[in-house]
């Protein structure tokens, strides 16, 4: 089996001022840990990883990390367990690996991909997508790039289970049976839609503050303008 | 138009927009999403007229997820009304919305429909926004 190379660095100072210095300066901080061994920090080149990403495994990479310095490196086994992703940069923040073995089953997640053009949707049907990626737990090299099932026969009113699903050789799937992966509804028409939101809007009125607020202000408001000159001279009576 | 049903208490302070958004920062229901990039308060009005830009550009297909929901009242004093004589009555409500949340998401439509009804939704909103996917990179 074929592993993405990274080199990591020990890392020895913890905490957000350190950790605000590693992005500075171009590093990424990240731990690892697993098997029982204990947590190691360490930072590592954001670009350096992505570059040696799996372009089919992507997430599910299995890298052999090269951990220390020059003098006395160190190869260790690992996956991607964690990405702490930035808001907004989208920018990687933290990283967390976990030591695998090649022998021992993993939990991972694997994408979920449909393939071909339901019968529903082509009949005006809406494709509603339950799962994007499904657990499943297998051996590192077992773990397979992406799932696929195909939808073409799937009508209005039908739906695709988890038990549907095709698995490969050495692949457990970590979900029940019974929960649907992809489905095809009806749409609503948008006269229904409307409704829908007539009604809520009514209950809000029934309920809700502002919308009392709301008639209140609107009665204060003819008040005011009623009487205008009546109420600013009390106002300045009383300020006097 | 969206409000909370009930509420305990009708008057709330105007509150602080620091920082940026604690969740909800990335596509997770549909395939496509419209993120904020800016803080402010989104109104019910301005919720209901994206939604409704959204689902007509896209006609019948797609399903649409409002992930923001105007739960903070705003009270405003009548016209004309000198200062003073208490806060003013609710007059609607709002989401308090911050950098990096994930607003309304859409699936079961291609890329270039997505991007084109979030375009329309995104003029109807009072924060910069930004189209997103789902992220399989890393």
């Amino acid at each position: 089996m074929d592993f993405a190379k990274v080199s990591v660095e020990l890392r020895t100072q913890s905490g957000k001022g350190p950790a605000r210095r590693n992005r500075a300066a171009g590093k990424v901080p990240g731990v690892l840990y697993g098997h029982k061994a204990a947590p190691v920090s360490v930072t590592l080149d954001p670009a350096a990883l992505i570059r040696s990403l799996d372009k089919d495994k992507k997430r599910n990479t299995v890298f052999a990390l090269t951990l220390g310095g020059k003098e006395a490196p160190e190869q260790i086994t690992a996956m991607i367990r964690d990405v702490q992703i930035h808001p907004i940069s989208r920018r990687v923040v933290h990283i967390d690996f976990i030591r695998v073995s090649l022998d021992e089953e993993i939990k991972v997640t694997v994408p979920l991909h449909l393939t071909g053009t339901a019968v529903g949707v082509t009949n005006g049907g809406n494709l509603h997508q339950g799962w994007h990626a499904v657990p499943i737990a297998a051996k590192p090299a077992a773990i397979p790039n992406k799932i696929e099932i195909d939808i073409t026969n799937l009508d209005v009113g039908d739906a695709l289970h988890v038990s549907d699903l095709k698995l490969p050789v050495g692949v457990r799937l970590l979900l029940e049976g019974k929960e649907a992966i992809a489905s095809v509804v009806a749409p609503r028409a948008e006269k229904e839609a409307e409704v829908v939101v007539a009604e809520g809007a009514v209950a809000a009125e029934g309920a809700a503050a502002p919308a009392e607020g709301a008639a209140a202000a609107a009665a204060g408001g003819d008040k005011a303008a009623a009487g205008a000159a009546a109420p600013a001279k009390k106002d300045d009576k009383k300020g006097k | 138009m969206l409000a909370p049903k009930k509420v305990k208490w009708r008057k709330q302070q105007k509150g602080k927009m620091r920082g940026i958004s604690k969740g909800a920062t990335s596509v997770v229901f549909g395939e496509y999403g419209l993120q904020a990039l800016s803080c402010g308060f989104v109104t019910s009005r301005q919720i209901e007229a994206a939604r409704i830009a959204i689902s007509r550009h896209v006609k019948r297909g797609g399903k649409l997820y409002i992930r923001i929901f105007p739960d903070k009242p705003i009270s405003k004093k009548p016209a004309e009304t000198r200062m003073g004589k208490g806060k003013g009555n609710p007059e609607e409500w709002v989401a308090v919305v911050r950098p990096g949340r994930v607003m309304y998401e859409l699936e079961g439509v291609t890329e270039d429909l997505a991007r084109q009804a979030f375009h329309l939704a995104e003029h109807k909103l009072a924060v910069q926004t930004r189209f997103l996917g789902r992220e399989d990179l890393i």
